[in-house]
């Protein structure tokens, strides 16, 4: 569904992303993870088509991406973003409901009123949506913007293909919402949606992800896939720290525990 | 989170347009002769052919069709061209204190416009005589494009708008601006010069039809354009990255916008000077009253700058009458305090979440 060939993107002559190939499928959560700076946005950047001329090729749906208008783009796929800076005050229900946006010309139809309204209870955020943006908590505006693109790409039939890109999803939510979010990105995959993100939190990747991508300094380390075995020497050489894998009582998953001498 | 929040837009805009219209009326009796507002309605019921027995003032209507009419109108419509200016670029660079006379565009469009007045019919511009009335407009919009696309320039980095950048080439260039028509005031003739001056600060004194049917006509097509831009410039709200994501071509927008904003503060202010703090203050008035909106900030800038630009132009007609003083006075001695005031109600409530919250 999604296919990047030989990625590189650099500026000036440092390489930020240095040879990718990457393929993805739908229903599928894949979760790219590495040290601050090794790429991971920048990645998620070009897979979303809004970082142009990087070398090399990718392909969405079986076209190349650059083909794509920005309507076309709207329509397919939806990114949330790090941070959002509202200058003026916006009420809630507005900010959701530009995740229609792409979808109506000039008045929102009846079908996006209730598309935002099932996004906004889906994020627990309804009551929220007369107050003004601006007026929110770190934790509150981020679930109204995962509202917002899960508004944006809120499938029209079902097993109609889109994309969700996710960029620290989880980093102003508390223990409660980490999960949630993520279980809503889990439940989204099984739709037949393509969902990747960029996640520190390395417990929580290996909890939910069907594949976990490791970057470094620009390059794919290494990939792991669904319960494959992981090597702790490969997570101690990606985040230069030591640690032990034990096993999650609940879900026999891996928990990284690390060694802070 | 504002005063009318409950209150849906129609009834605002039906408000501040009968306002406009009792604004109109009151304003174009104000004068060396006063016309009261039942003499007012006389002369329009005659002009359509109603009551055609009423004893008319024939001088009294020429007073009114060719003098009062002509000028209040064209208040209206800078007063919304200038203020509409001030929403869009508020909501294009994301800024609160972004108005058509910082960036240089006012500053720019005067400096052609004196350009006009000086070398009317010297070289080139005997040459474009036969533009007739189109000329000054025009080499005020070439002005004010170039000043306009010099600070932009200046103030953007790989497609982003650094707006304190902005800001400062905005001085710089509105500086350079200004000693220029300050240099063509200086070697210009007497009247020239003095209408240069007079003209710097803003005046409506020499409003006729055709000067009002120029801009009005500009004026109306920039804003039925803006308005098809008003979805976007609302997600655009969410940082320019995000606006692309929701499908909009940020670059194409924002050189279709400036070029439309452009011609529409040239425009006006090629007829009537550099009038200032009305295109940064209304929006916020509106903003107060109910949200930003961008398709509510435009039509209702149109409304309210058209009101409040007619009584300021009805207070520089009457405090100092029978003279008159400048208008750009007028605005800035009651613009300024206004901005003022919402910089420190800002400073009050703005503990968190930005100059509204």
């Amino acid at each position: 569904m999604l296919n990047a060939r030989n990625v590189t993107y650099s500026i000036g002559n440092f390489k930020l992303v240095e040879d990718i190939t990457l393929d993805f499928k739908s229903g599928e959560l894949a979760v790219i993870m590495g040290q601050n700076g090794a790429g991971k946005s920048t990645l998620l950047k070009i897979l979303a088509g809004s970082l142009k001329h990087y070398a090399g090729e990718v392909i969405m749906m079986d076209r190349s991406l650059d083909s794509f208008s920005d309507l076309e783009l709207a329509k397919t796929r939806a990114v949330l973003s790090q941070h959002y800076d509202v200058s003026f005050p916006i009420p809630v229900g507005e900010i959701v409901l530009m995740g229609r946006y792409p979808h109506f010309k000039n008045t929102p139809s009846a079908n996006d009123n209730v598309i935002c309204e099932k996004a906004m209870e889906m994020m627990g955020v309804t009551q929220l949506s007369d107050r003004d943006y601006n007026t929110l908590s770190g934790g509150e505006s981020q679930k109204v913007q995962m509202a917002r693109v899960l508004a944006q790409i809120w499938q029209a039939e079902e097993n109609e293909q889109k994309i969700l890109f996710l960029d620290e999803p989880v980093s102003s939510l508390d223990l409660h919402y980490q999960h949630y979010i993520l279980r809503i990105a889990k439940e989204y995959a099984k739709s037949n949606i393509l969902v990747i993100a960029v996640l520190h939190d390395i417990n929580l990747a290996f909890n939910y992800a069907d594949r976990v991508i490791f970057m470094k300094t620009g390059k794919i380390v290494k990939t792991y896939s669904g319960d494959e075995e992981v090597d702790k020497a490969v997570v101690s050489e990606v985040f230069d720290v030591k640690t032990e894998i034990i096993k999650n009582p609940f879900s026999n998953k891996p928990i990284f525990v690390v060694d802070e001498k | 989170m504002n005063l009318l929040h409950s209150v849906k837009y129609s009834v605002i805009y039906w408000t501040l347009g009968v306002l406009l219209v009792i604004m109109v009326v009151i304003s174009a009796g104000v004068g060396a002769v006063h016309l009261p507002v039942s003499e007012i309605i006389d002369i329009i019921s005659h002009a359509f052919g109603g009551h055609p027995d009423t004893p008319i003032n024939s001088i009294h209507e020429g007073l009114f069709f060719q003098i009062r009419l002509p000028r209040t109108c064209m208040c209206f419509v800078v007063g919304a061209a200038l203020s509409v200016s001030g929403a869009l670029m508020q909501s294009l660079f994301r800024n609160p204190i972004v108005e058509p006379g910082l960036v240089g565009t006012s500053a720019g469009a005067a400096l052609g416009a004196s350009f006009t007045f000086v070398f009317a019919k010297v070289g080139i511009f005997a040459e474009l005589a036969f533009l007739g009335d189109l000329l000054l407009p025009l080499v005020a919009f070439v002005g004010g494009l170039t000043a306009t696309t010099i600070v932009y320039r200046f103030s953007s980095f790989y497609g982003k708008v650094n707006v304190s950048t902005m800001i400062l080439a905005g001085i710089a260039v509105n500086a350079m601006a200004a000693g220029g028509t300050g240099f063509l005031s200086y070697i210009a003739r007497d009247p020239q010069a003095r209408s240069i001056t007079f003209w710097n600060l803003g005046t409506f004194s020499g409003a006729d039809w055709k000067s009002v049917i120029i801009v009005a006509s500009i004026t109306l097509i920039c804003i039925l354009a803006v308005l098809r831009y008003a979805k976007p410039l609302n997600a655009l709200q969410l940082g320019e990255t995000e606006a692309n994501y929701l499908g909009i071509n940020i670059e194409r927008m924002k050189i279709q916008l400036i070029l439309i904003n452009t011609l529409m503060v040239s425009v006006a202010t090629s007829m009537v000077g550099v009038i200032s703090f009305v295109g940064l203050t209304v929006p916020h008035l509106l903003r107060i009253l109910k949200g930003s909106d961008n398709r509510y900030l435009m039509i209702g800038s149109a409304l309210m700058g058209g009101i409040l630009m007619t009584i300021a132009d009805m207070l520089a007609r009457i405090i100092i009458a029978p003279a008159e003083m400048p208008i750009g006075i007028i605005t800035a001695f009651v613009g300024a305090p206004v901005f003022l005031w919402l910089l420190y109600r800002n400073r009050k409530s703005g503990r968190r979440g930005g100059f509204y919250a």
